[in-house]
């Protein structure tokens, strides 16, 4: 990690401290909650809209990386997703939620469909996005963003001194935060099921209630860490992709999910 | 139904979209291979003589039944095999001038393969048919047809004089043959009802009227004799009864028998009177008269015998005479010893008429039996022979009707005119087929894709089939690149098909101008050479 970059996290980390007895940020703390110990972003609605930015993702380098931009990019995907987004939060009774995202098969699209469902939230000023990695094999999101190798979810779940905080990167897309796959390092542990995942899915929880924790997950067809990441997410969103799969996976996959988690199916990638 | 509709209209266009290329490529391929394969398809023209038959129909009903006129429809079906013949198809190399060159018999045969896969043989129900001949030069073509009929005509001339010839040869070999059995069989006949004079139809029924007449003969004659027979019992027992002399009564007995009475009367009297009554003495004086009358008639009597010669009249004189009854039944019993002999020997006449009668009509039986199997085997033998006399009648009046060429009377009705268009698949048809192909299979490929691919495609089966909640439908986001040659690829496929389309309007022009035409076996010698790089 670069000085810079450093720096820009440390300046991140500080602001919200400086605005702290601002006028909407009481309320929306809830009492007994300890103060988080990595400060990434804004703590409230009001704080959102100062939160520090990287520089931002010009919409032609959007658009060239499959995220939509509005004006930019084609207008029915952008409105696909807005009325994706619309359809999440109604769900989400505005209150953290965190939302798994898996296709039926490989390279279904799942990662295109996280990242611009995270991109169509940020739209909104008053909301704010998370999008974590957990595609251990191949990742979309991080290619697609082009993040760098910070410490990621595996280094946070393998190694107990990384903490929370270090984790978050920003994406170059106002409101939209991004935890990386990180590298891994011992292969023979199931990671997913260990007790610091649920710490951190918890923590990220309780840090901003107009939060949406969008989990990139792998194929749950072909992947038993998608089953088991879906265990700890409150909403599971099927992503199935035009002309690559048949009924009966479709089915299959359905029924991998727990309950009522699932929360509906994205026919992804029809063409037009 | 109407989403589905409407679905199904954004998968063609999408997956046309995908495929486009592809659709594109196929198509120029499919349309070019049919254009080269246009160009050098052989030019086929073919020339047809059309035959035909005339069945005469005139004098058909007039023969019906007499003669055999050969169909229609048999002709067509043997003129291939007419045609396919040797002899023909030699002549056709001739006169086609395929034997100019001087071939090979290995190539001769293979040339006349050819030929006989480009004869066709059409018949219609009418009275004509075709034979059609296809070749590469329409002059050959016509002269091929036109030569094809001509020989046809004369070969099935020939067959067919000889075919009624063999008939005939037959059924007149046949019919020479029965006349001589028939022949035969009359002599024999003959024979027999010279040896058997008496076995004639009939005789049979009087021989058995005969032997009834005799046996009721026979019959009359036994009971004429046992009635004569017992008739002689009877006589012969009649005869012993009674005496051959009979006592006549004389006047000396009747003065006896007078002289009786008086002295029983006396006897009488006496026991009521005295010998004195009147009556008494009466009756004494009356007796007394007969005393003297009775010794005076029995001197009488013996004078008389003394001197009389005659043994029977002394016997009369006596009263004695041959009893008349007793001559009668003599009579009588003679008689009917006579028609006893008599009878005797008409029954032992009767009883060997009756018998030689019999022996008769047992050998008219047999003579019947054989006359019958005679007659049999003539009769059977006359109508196979009249039967086949018919036939042989026939037989001529076809061989007739064939030589006078009045039976299927065959000509050509219209010679083989050169065609001018050729026949067959032409060029236009392949090139039209081939931008049709074009269209076609791409359409047909994506047709059976969606039909046999069970992959989703429609947002529909997620809702309606699967019970999901269907929460968005993304529609493909192409990368900025994508985006970029996606727009320019249209108009880039569009100008190429229109190029190629030019290229091809101007070859098909050029090949009906008659610049461009290829030769069929110059290309597959180039694919091979190709095949072979």
């Amino acid at each position: 990690m670069s000085k810079i970059e450093d720096a820009l996290e440390r300046t991140s980390m500080e602001r919200p401290h400086s605005s702290s007895g601002g006028r909407l940020s009481a309320p929306l703390l809830p009492f007994g909650r300890t103060a988080p110990t990595v400060r990434d972003q804004a703590e409230s609605p009001g704080e959102i809209a100062c939160m520090q930015e990287p520089k931002a993702l010009a919409p032609r380098e959007l658009v060239s990386k499959r995220i939509i931009a509005p004006g930019r990019s084609a207008p029915d995907v952008v409105n696909a997703f807005r009325q994706l987004r619309t359809r999440v939060l109604r769900h989400s009774d505005d209150t953290a939620v965190v939302l798994m995202v898996t296709s039926v098969c490989a390279r279904g699209g799942s990662s295109f469909v996280a990242l611009n469902l995270a991109a169509a939230l940020s739209l909104d000023e008053m909301k704010t996005a998370l999008l974590i990695d957990c595609n251990l094999g191949r990742s979309g999101v991080e290619s697609a963003l082009g993040l760098g190798p910070r410490p990621g979810l595996m280094n946070y779940l393998e190694q107990a001194s990384v903490e929370a905080g270090q984790l978050i990167q920003p994406t170059g897309i106002p409101r939209l935060r991004c935890i990386t796959r990180g590298e891994r390092r011992a292969t023979a542990t199931d990671v997913f099921t260990s007790a610091r995942i649920r710490e951190l899915l918890q923590s990220l929880k309780d840090r901003y209630e107009e939060r949406l924790i969008i989990i990139d997950a792998p194929p749950i067809l072909e992947s038993a860490d998608a089953e088991i990441v879906s265990t700890l997410c409150d909403y599971v969103l099927l992503v199935v992709p035009y002309g690559r799969v048949i009924e009966s996976q479709i089915l299959a996959a359905a029924q991998a999910v727990e309950g009522e988690k699932l929360l509906g199916v994205v026919f992804n990638n029809e063409p037009q | 139904m109407t989403v589905f509709v409407a679905d199904l209209g954004r998968v063609v266009r999408s997956e046309m979209r995908v495929h486009g290329n592809m659709a594109v490529l196929l198509f120029i391929l499919i349309s070019l291979c049919m254009l080269v394969l246009g160009l050098a398809w052989p030019q086929k023209y073919t020339a047809a003589a059309v035959i035909l038959v005339d069945q005469r129909k005139i004098i058909q009903p007039l023969t019906e039944g007499v003669a055999v006129p050969t169909e229609v429809k048999d002709f067509a079906r043997i003129a291939r095999d007419i045609i396919e013949g040797r002899k023909i198809m030699a002549a056709i190399l001739e006169h086609g001038g395929w034997l100019k060159d001087g071939p090979s018999p290995v190539k001769q045969d293979r040339i006349i393969e050819d030929v006989k896969n480009r004869v066709r043989i059409a018949s219609s129900d009418t009275n004509l048919f075709r034979i059609e001949y296809s070749d590469k030069d329409p002059v050959r073509s016509a002269q091929v047809a036109d030569k094809l009929a001509e020989l046809l005509l004369a070969e099935s001339k020939r067959q067919k004089d000889e075919e009624s010839g063999t008939a005939y040869a037959f059924l007149d070999q046949q019919v020479r043959a029965y006349h001589n059995k028939l022949l035969e069989a009359e002599a024999r006949l003959k024979e027999f009802r010279a040896r058997s004079v008496g076995a004639q139809p009939g005789t049979a029924s009087e021989a058995r009227g005969r032997i009834d007449e005799l046996g009721a003969k026979l019959e009359q004659t036994r009971l004429d004799l046992a009635e004569a027979l017992s008739r002689e019992k009877s006589l012969q027992r009649q005869l012993a009864g009674e005496t051959e002399l009979s006592a006549s009564l004389t006047r000396e007995s009747q003065y006896q028998v007078r002289l009786a009475e008086l002295q029983s009367q006396l006897q009488q009297l006496r026991l009521s009177f005295h010998d004195a009554h009147p009556d008494i003495v009466r009756v004494k004086h009356q007796m007394e008269d007969l005393g003297e009358a009775i010794i005076a008639e029995k001197r009488r009597r013996d004078a008389e015998a003394a001197d009389t010669k005659d043994q029977r009249k002394s016997m009369a004189e006596r009263g004695i005479s041959i009893n008349p009854l007793y001559e009668q039944l003599r009579h009588e019993l003679s008689n009917t010893r006579t028609t006893i002999d008599t009878l005797r020997v008409r029954l032992a006449e009767t009883e060997q008429l009756l018998k030689e009668e019999s022996d008769r009509s047992v050998r008219i039986h047999a003579g019947e039996a054989t006359l019958a199997e005679l007659a049999r085997d003539y009769e059977a033998n006359r109508d196979l022979y009249q039967q086949l006399l018919k036939r042989r009648e026939h037989a001529r009046v076809s061989m007739n009707l064939d030589q006078a060429q009045q039976g299927l009377g065959l000509r050509i009705h219209e010679h083989a005119a050169v065609p001018l268009r050729p026949s067959g698949l032409r060029f236009i048809h392949f090139a039209g087929g081939g931008l049709i192909l074009g269209i076609l299979v791409p359409l047909g490929l994506l047709y059976l894709k969606m039909q046999y691919d069970p992959r989703v495609r429609f947002r529909s089966v997620i809702v309606e089939k699967l019970n999901l909640p269907l929460l968005a439908v993304i529609p493909h986001l192409g990368t900025a690149r994508e985006e970029r040659w996606a727009g320019l690829r249209m108009p880039l496929l569009g100008m190429m098909v229109a190029l190629y389309l030019a290229a091809f309007a101007y070859i098909s022009w050029l090949r009906f101008a008659g610049v461009l035409v290829l030769d069929m076996e110059d290309l597959l010698k180039a694919f091979s050479a190709i095949g072979v790089a």
